[in-house]
This record gives C-alpha cells, structure tokens and sequence, in this order.
C-alpha cells in the first residue's frame, strides 16, 4: 500500500502544526466551513495517496503550466504528496518506452483504483493519425487507460469541450473526452478553461482525495464550486456595468477608469467561471482586471461564437455568417419599405375603386 | 369558426383576451426597446457609479415586462380553455384542412391586389391566423423559454428558474447562442409587429369588416351583407 | 553502411545502433527523436518528429484578425505570449498598422517578463530533473 499523505508530509519534514495550518487553508479554498479542517486532516492521515495518471492528446500544456503555479495548494504539494502523480509527460523524469512502460504498470497495479487525468483530447480522422504517442493513436492509449480508471478528470477546455483545434472546420476531428465513442463509461468531471485557474485545479484533486468522491457537479459535469457562476456576477466592475459606465474605445477615458468592458465585447456574462473570484498567479489579478475583456475560454465553443471583441456576435448556421443586428435592421427598414409601397398601392386602388362605384 | 356571417355585430374577444393584447402590445414594446439596449447599451455615462443605476434600470424593465409577458401568456392560456370558441385561435392551426389552405391562398392574393375584395372572416383571417400562432403563440414561447433560462443565469443554482429553463442553455449550446437568438427572435417580432400595425389599420379601412375597434370593444361588425 | 533517401530529398545514415524516445518528456506537445549511432558511439544521423497535428492554420483560416493572436497562442501553453505578441505582429504587418512607442515597450515588458517567468519554470519544473 502507498504511503498516506500525511505520512509523506511528515517524512518530507512538514511539522503537524504546518500540516494542519495545510488543511484549514485548503478547507478554505475548497470553500468549505472551518468545521471541515479536521475531516481533510483526517483523511490525509488516513488515506493513501492515490495515483494519477495524467496523459495529453491534442493539447498545448497549458493546464500542467497553469497547474504548477498553483499557491494553495502549492502545485509541489499535490504533485509529491497528495497524489502520486506516475505518469505526466510535462513533468515526469522519464522519457520514451520507460514512460510507456509507467503506465502499463499503473493500468496493471491499481486497476480500477487511480484516477485518470486527461490534458487535450484525441482527434479521431484518419484513426487517430493526427496525435501518435510511443508509436500509437492518442486515441488508443486513452481509451485503454479509461478502461482501467476509477473516474476521469477532463483539464481544460480541450478534454471538456474541444477547444482551438475543436474550431471550425476542427481539421482533425479532435473530440472531447465524454464524447469520444467507445469510451469506458466512467464518471468525468470537467474542468474548462484555457487553461483552467491552477487553484481550481489543485481544489479539485484535494477535494475528491479528501472526500473520496467528486464534488458537485452541474448539469455538464462541471465542479459547481468553481462553476456555478459567471465571471460577471462576480466581476469587480459590474457596478459599472449597472451604473451604464463602459469602455468605448481601448484608449478612451473610460478604459483608464476601469469601466465595464461590456461594449467591447467582453464574455463575462456568458462565461461560467472563477476567474473574478481565485483570480489568477495567487489571486494578483485576471483578464478583466488587467484591462481586455473575458473571452470566454471556459465555454463550450468558445471560439466560434463570433469574434472576441463583438457584444452582439455573428451567427453561424446553414453556412451563413450573419450579424442580427444587420440583419433585424435591414428587415425591419425593407418591411417598412414595403408598407409603405404597399399603401401608396392600396391608396391608388381605392380612389380607382371610387371612381368606377361613382360612374 | 365562419358561419353565418351578416351585417350584425358579434361579440369575438372577450375581455380578458382584449386586455391580454394591450398588456402584450404593451410588453414587447418595452421588451423589444430595453432588449435592445441590453445588447448594445446606450453611451457611456460620466461620474461616479455610485451616482447612476441605468443598465439596471434598463434591465429591470425588461426583466418587470417579462414577468407581465409570461404572467400573460399563461393567461392566456387558461382563458383559451374557459373562454369562447375564438380565445382558443391562437392555440390551433387547422392545417389539415383544405379549406384553410384554399382561403389562405385567398388572403394573400387580397393583399397582392389580385382579388377584388377579401372574405369575411369573424376571427383572424387565414393569413393572419398562421402568423399569430407562429409568431405569438410559438414565438412567443420560445421568447419565453430562452429568456427565462437567461435570466436564470443570474438568479442563480438551485432558483426555480433555473430549474425550470436551465436545462436549455447545454441543449442550445452556450450561454452566448442563447443570447443570440433571443436576439434574433426579438428582430422577428419587432418585424412581425411593423407588419401587424400596417395590415390592422389598412384592413380597417379598406376590408369588409372592424379590426381595430374589436379589439378594443370586443364586437366584430361588417360593413356590408354579402357573404 | 546503408544510406536511405528520405520522401523530402535527404540522404539518412541508417548505420549502427538505433535508439529511438517518444515520447519526449517535460517538453510542450509530442515529439520522438530517432538516432543512429555507430560503434564509437557517435550520432550518425538525427530524427525528430512532432507527433500531433492541430491544424491551427487551417482553422485560422477566414476569422477575425484581431481574434488571431488566441489561436495563435494555442501553439504552445508554455511560451504562449510570445506567439500572441509575434501573430499581433504579424497583422499589424499585413494590415500597414504603426504602433506608438509605448505600446512597443508594454509589449517588451511583457516578453521580458515572460523570459524571467518561463526560465524559472524550465529551470525548476521541467530541466532540473536532466
């Protein structure tokens, strides 16, 4: 059996004062009473760590970059001792079939029993031809290591929804994880974002080890800690949102004040996200925050919704790419054109209808 | 729904359905106006923002009008289950008769100034009828259901509204589409109503029979005793 | 000693003792590296592949331009902002756009600290193992 977490913390040289000092911090960012302290203590003396393995498909390593910028959680905490984090090809020592071989024996020794973390997501044309891991389909490895797996963890906006290489015309046919076909049923939660918020990530990981199951979750699978609310609900600008106060060009007078980024396009009220709360780099600060509008990075097909920088955004259907404010004020300008037309047609009938009842 | 049909007044909305249209004229006039500048708000105010409250005005407004709207419709409905024969038009669309296509043909051939005169119609004509119950009754709906699981969003998990709409906004997409074509559907009522002010006060005149003071009295006359 | 002409025209050493790594750990995306090497241990020819494809030109293809720079910054997660100012340059180029000086120095400012954050991550999170 490995080692419990606390056991790990100790042999690291953590003091129990620190260790605990650890959990009501982590109670606290999972958001938690401080009655719970005790209960994640507990389970971190209890509990073995569980093993992770974290494999990437068709990604850009932005979640494990953002992951190791955790602060509470420090990312070297969870990483060395909540989970025991075998395989991550960002981060692990080993390379080429000694890597492999990590995860045939993961699959092998913990059957049924680690956690699957899945960075990126498998593009499925060509049989998986576009992302090759060890000489093999992404698709493959994926699928076999789902077999095998307690429950999965889609990180970031690729495993959860597709992603940049998801976009239109998705050339590679990349799927997100839930929706790849042939996949072992497993419980998945998703934790979208480009990346996700490090903090969120960290959060999430401690909560499933110290409760042993997954937090809440939304109607799509998403941790309602983090995701139950918008960026603008939250968002440190909306008084001036409500107050009609908006950035009208990125060099006005409004965008040295701090007004609401609303009219330049900014996502915020679409986005369902932490961003405004955790914040980001240790809650220094986040998009909005440092002056550009939210593009919405953790919502399912996020960049083809119309450009960033447009509040009423273009509509893609049937092929055709459309603006409805164009399109609404040309209608309403032609149908009002018509009535009019038609009037003057219906005046000149009536005074001819006239003139044939007087003969 | 037309049989006899003689110089003589009938009684066609009853009070609650003719209060319901000026309720609604009503609201999608306020809905359609503060939608509008929902999306593309109006220019930026100078000052503190502790001093002014108009994007929540705006928004509450819209937000007031959508209650009267919904409250309305559902109205609506209970009046076309208790009410006359003519409060239940806006739910039924007798597509399966040939009648109806024959006379709908009709209607657009008055308007295309190819008919001499139009039919007497003691409820909507034809035409009139397709666009109310596709754009109203089914427009409206939807109007409904996206506005709802939108508003959800800020009321939050776990309100009635989200548990009631909130499944619409994985279904349709993201938030954003739902945006989207709540504003696209304001741009089709906005055109409907353009369309429906002309036609009711042109029918008025021109047409055999009342159109704007039934809806304000409730009795429908004709100006003439041919069938 | 046997030589092999490659699909793009290049003669290959395909002498010796093969190894071949892939994956190629704690690096940004999925690469394998093939070599040869002969009895001296000496490489006699080297192979690299990147072994995943996105396509990000091809969606990029018809968007707008000011939305570019976020696909481009896709590429890659661990130099990301470096591809968003280098695609923010590259419209500007395409569209005869002069910046003012100090949007140049903002934009410096943020390479350099990109430099200073990325070699603090090289460093302790992905070359201190090697």
């Amino acid at each position: 059996m490995t080692e419990t977490f606390y056991e790990v913390m100790r042999r690291q040289g953590i003091t129990r004062r620190s260790f605990l000092k650890y959990c009501s911090l982590t109670a606290s960012a999972l958001g938690l009473g401080p009655a719970f302290a005790p209960t994640i203590a507990e389970a971190m003396e209890t509990k073995p760590r569980i093993p992770v393995l974290w494999l990437h498909g068709l990604e850009c390593t932005c979640c494990s970059e953002s992951f190791i910028r955790s602060a509470h959680p420090l990312a070297k905490d969870v990483v060395l001792s909540m989970i025991s984090l075998d395989y991550d090809d960002t981060i692990m020592a080993a390379a080429g079939h000694e890597a492999e071989a990590i995860i045939e024996e993961i699959i092998e020794k913990y059957d049924g029993n680690y956690i699957l973390a899945v960075e990126g997501n498998p593009p499925l044309d060509e049989d998986g031809m576009y992302c090759i891991i060890g000489g093999k389909p992404f698709v493959e490895q994926l699928k076999k290591a789902a077999e095998h797996c307690k429950a999965i963890i889609s990180w970031g906006s690729c495993a959860s929804w597709g992603c940049v290489q998801a976009a239109r015309p998705n050339p590679t046919r990349a799927t997100p994880i839930h929706k790849v076909p042939g996949l072992a049923k497993k419980p998945i939660i998703k934790v979208p974002g480009c990346p996700p918020i490090a903090e969120v990530m960290t959060a999430v990981i401690t909560y499933i080890l110290t409760f042993d199951r997954f937090p809440q979750l939304d109607r799509q699978g998403r941790p309602l800690m983090f995701y139950s609310q918008r960026i603008h609900d939250k968002c440190y600008r909306r008084p001036h949102f409500d107050a009609g106060q908006f950035v009208e060009h990125w060099d006005d007078e409004a965008a040295r004040k701090g007004y609401c980024l609303y009219k330049m396009g900014c996502k915020g009220p679409t986005t369902y996200n932490a961003c405004s709360t955790v914040r980001w780099n240790g809650g220094l600060s986040f998009p909005i925050q440092a002056g550009h509008g939210c593009i919405g990075c953790s919502e399912d097909g996020f960049w083809d919704k119309g450009s960033f920088y447009d509040r009423v955004t273009d509509t893609h259907q049937f092929g055709i790419e459309a603006n409805a404010d164009e399109v609404g004020l040309v209608a309403a300008g032609t149908v009002g054109a018509a009535a009019a037309a038609h009037l003057a047609v219906t005046a000149i009938k009536q005074a001819q209808n006239k003139g044939e009842q007087d003969q | 729904m037309q049989r006899e049909i003689n110089s003589g007044a009938v009684y066609v909305y009853e009070a609650p359905v003719r209060i319901w249209h000026w309720v609604n004229a009503l609201s999608i006039t306020l809905l359609a106006i503060t939608g509008y500048l929902v999306a593309s708000p109006l220019p930026s105010m100078s000052g503190e923002a502790s001093d002014h409250f108009l994007m929540g005005y705006i928004r509450f407004v819209h937000f007031a009008a959508a209650y009267i709207f919904a409250v309305g419709f559902l109205g609506r409905i209970y009046w076309a289950l208790v009410g006359n024969e003519h409060a239940r038009q806006l739910f039924k669309l007798p597509v399966h008769r040939l009648k109806f296509w024959r006379e709908l043909l009709h209607e657009v051939r008055w308007y295309a100034f190819l008919e001499k005169e139009p039919k007497k119609y003691v409820g909507h004509n034809p035409l009139a009828h397709l666009f109310m119950v596709v754009i109203i009754t089914v427009g409206g709906f939807c109007m409904l259901l996206t506005g709802f699981a939108l508003y959800a969003e800020q009321v939050g998990q776990g309100s009635w509204q989200d548990t009631l709409f909130g499944w619409l906004i994985p279904l349709v997409g993201q938030s954003q589409d739902v945006r989207l074509w709540h504003h696209w559907g304001m741009w089709v009522i906005v055109v409907f109503v353009m369309l429906h002010v002309y036609v009711a006060i042109r029918e008025d005149i021109v047409s055999r029979q009342s159109i704007i003071s039934t809806m304000v009295s409730g009795w429908r006359t004709f100006k003439d005793d041919r069938p | 000693m046997s030589m092999i002409q490659t699909p793009n025209g290049f003669s290959l050493d395909d002498s010796g003792k093969r190894v071949v790594v892939d994956p190629v750990t704690r690096i940004e995306g999925h690469m394998r590296c093939e070599v040869n090497v002969d009895e001296n241990n000496i490489i006699r020819n080297a192979v690299s592949t990147g072994t995943m494809w996105r396509g990000l030109e091809v969606i990029l293809r018809g968007r707008d331009p000011r939305d570019a720079w976020a696909f481009t910054q896709r590429i890659c997660g661990v130099c990301t902002g470096t591809h968003a100012l280098t695609s923010v340059r590259a419209v500007e180029d395409a569209l005869n756009i002069q910046i003012p000086e100090n949007a140049n120095s903002i934009r410096n400012i943020m390479q350099l600290a990109l430099q200073a954050h990325d070699h603090l991550v090289h460093f302790y999170h992905l070359h201190a193992l090697d």
